[in-house]
């Protein structure tokens, strides 16, 4: 067992890929955010092509169709690809590539063979730090809709090394969103290589009055609630799903039927959200046991606008989750006979 | 035989049994025996010069008019014709329709959007260079197509890294609804190669032969590390879009049709194979019955399958997750 020690999280999914890049051959990354003059916007990458040479990294710019498709076709064609898509609004230019080349074609050509879908998108994602409506699309919900993806969103540097590692040895397309707001975001991250099987939801904060759940950097505006919520007596169970594909259902559900009450906390837009989508799985299978409507904390269907004033009205923050947690609290039933 | 005459001999063979496979869907398209749409590459199967010389571990990136592919590439008949009548014995265990597959023979499956394949198939040329390998992939497009930004996307990327893909445009002056004026500034699709210095050859109406050179050189060039080569074929859409439209749909004239049919392929094809001694017409006559029976065999056998069963719609979503964990 090595020494415990501290990783940023984009140090630790970048530990993940050059594990996997000196472990699989065949395995090879491209796109714009890949290549040595990246640095500033993806601290270190500069050493892929350094170890592993011009053939296995291959900086293409600003080509985001050419990259999504070039990635499943080599997939198809026995290798093995993360495919940098930059940001997960640019990503959207490639949805023929990435939902239905990457996420259909298996499917479209039933069992034939031994027909393989190796590729990661990778994406950064961020609807804090963007500027204008276009750029602050975080997508969550899109990718979710996914049929044929997976999807990825880790809130720690320990799961970002771990989910990674787990996405480029899955053998099915995997749509991996690293949130901005977390890259400098410090934690402990073994040395060893290990992975973070796909579907297993953790329980950040155990509590029993109220469950969050929280995607990617809402983890942490989740935990700050929690902290303040403690402050007056309120103990809310934080859960992270980790990956939305597959979907942990059983976790939540279970933390739900404990605590009668759930938030979801969501970036993206509400109508046709992760957390839209969420909620209503949780009702159809515990419809008796919740205690309050279930809470949406996320964008309210607003185009994210510039100024700080009024992305503070529209984007999830802890006081609006506090405020959620004890509409859900204060809750009773009308028509209770 | 020299290994010339022989290798035109398949190409012979394969435009023989491109044809009688066309000629079939259309057929079973209009006995209300398929239960996907045909698009009818009927009188394109010069194109065979190409995909006859693959290997079989080559990739071909193929569009809706596929049979010259299907045939070259030795997918059988029955998974063929299985896969368009909606049977589980086809290609695509019954659910791809017009998608046919082979992974085994480089025939990795048909994008439905027309040059979703452009980006793919290079892909795979990617990941062939990577293991060096030395296969080449093939990207076959109309004109159509071709019109779409993703194949600059392709051609540059494929010229930066000197992959070893071959383009291949058979350009049949009809796209879906325009004609070739209507939606290129100039007629030759092949200079697109010229601002990424890409090598080109542009082959006249419908010739085979030619085609087989240049598509023994580009074949060549690209598995020597070479890079890419552009090729363009001059040919003409003799059916319909699709044989659901009305078979006159005016976007081409009688005129044209007629002219087009006194350049068929396989017949000037065949008529310089025996002018060169290379066949005989009753060799020909020989190939033509064979191509008959291999797909009057492979109809009766689709007809005849059983269609998927109904748990077959929730397989093959993902690889490694069950439907109810991932749904």
């Amino acid at each position: 067992m090595s020494q415990p020690r501290e990783l940023t999280y984009t140090a630790a999914a970048l530990e993940a890929v050059v594990a996997e890049m000196r472990r699989q051959p065949e395995l090879f990354t491209l796109g714009q955010i890949v290549g040595p003059i990246s640095d500033s916007y993806y601290p270190g990458i500069g050493v892929l092509v350094e170890e592993f040479g011009e053939q296995r990294v291959r900086p293409t710019g600003i080509i985001e169709r050419f990259v999504a498709g070039a990635g499943v076709g080599a997939a198809l064609a026995g290798g093995r690809c993360l495919v940098d898509m930059s940001r997960s609004q640019f990503a959207s230019l490639a949805y023929d590539e990435i939902f239905a080349k990457g996420g259909l074609w298996r499917y479209e050509h039933g069992s034939n063979g031994d027909m393989q879908l190796p590729v990661v998108f990778r994406m950064t994602c961020d609807t804090y730090g963007t500027h204008g409506a276009e750029h602050a699309r975080i997508l969550t919900g899109l990718f979710m809709s996914g049929i044929g993806l997976q999807v990825a969103v880790p809130s720690t540097p320990y799961d970002a090394k771990g989910l990674m590692a787990t996405a480029l040895r899955s053998n099915d397309p995997v749509v991996f969103m690293q949130h901005a707001q977390l890259f400098r975001k410090v934690g402990d991250v073994p040395e060893e290589e290990y992975t973070i099987p796909f579907g297993q939801a953790v329980v950040r904060r155990p509590g029993s009055d109220c469950t969050i759940v929280a995607v990617s950097y809402m983890v942490e505006l989740a935990l700050d609630a929690a902290d303040l919520l403690a402050g007056e007596g309120v103990e809310v169970e934080v859960i992270d799903p980790r990956t939305l594909t597959p979907l942990d259902t059983g976790s939540i559900v279970s933390s739900v039927s404990k605590t009668g009450r759930l938030i979801v906390v969501d970036e993206d837009y509400q109508r046709c959200g992760v957390a839209s989508e969420i909620g209503f799985q949780v009702q159809e299978e515990i419809f008796d046991l919740l205690e309050a409507p279930i809470g949406r904390v996320s964008n309210p269907n607003v185009p994210v606008p510039n100024a700080p004033s009024l992305k503070n009205v529209v984007l999830p923050s802890a006081s609006k989750i506090v405020a959620a947690v004890k509409t859900a609290l204060d809750y009773r039933r009308s028509n209770v006979a | 035989m020299s290994d010339n005459t022989s290798t035109l001999l398949t190409i012979h063979r394969d435009m023989v049994r491109a044809r009688k496979l066309d000629e079939t869907l259309i057929d079973m398209y209009a006995n209300n025996e398929l239960a996907a749409m045909w698009h009818s590459g009927w009188g394109e199967e010069a194109v065979c010069a190409l995909y006859s010389q693959l290997r079989r571990d080559d990739y071909c990136g193929y569009t809706h008019r596929g049979t010259q592919v299907w045939v070259s590439k030795g997918i059988p008949f029955n998974e063929i014709l299985a896969e368009f009548a909606g049977k589980a014995a086809g290609s695509a265990s019954g659910k791809g329709g017009t998608h046919i597959v082979d992974i085994a023979r480089g025939v990795l499956g048909r994008s439905a959007m027309q040059g979703g394949h452009f980006s793919l198939f290079t892909g795979a040329a990617i990941a062939a260079q990577i293991r060096q390998s030395d296969q080449v992939s093939i990207v076959s497009f109309g004109d159509g197509a071709a019109t779409i930004g993703g194949l600059h996307e392709a051609l540059n990327f494929a010229a930066i890294w000197k992959l070893p893909v071959v383009f291949l445009c058979a350009n049949n002056t009809c796209s879906e609804t325009e004609r070739l004026e209507m939606i290129w500034a100039q007629p030759d699709i092949a200079k697109m190669a010229i601002p990424y210095d890409i090598p080109f050859e542009i082959v006249g109406d419908n010739d085979a032969f030619a085609l087989a050179g240049a598509s023994h050189r580009a074949i060549e060039r690209a598995r020597s590390g070479e890079g890419p080569t552009f090729i363009e074929l001059k040919t003409f859409r003799m059916r319909a879009h699709m044989e659901k439209d009305p078979w006159d749909f005016p976007d081409r004239s009688m005129d044209e049709i007629e002219e087009w049919r006194g350049k068929d392929a396989i017949a000037m094809f065949e008529e310089r194979l025996i002018t060169d001694g290379a066949i005989t017409q009753a060799e020909i006559e020989i190939v033509v019955e064979r191509a008959d029976q291999e797909v009057e065999a492979a109809r009766a056998f689709a007809l005849a399958a059983p269609p998927p069963q109904p748990e077959e719609a929730f397989k093959d979503i993902y690889g490694s997750l069950a439907y109810e964990v991932a749904r």
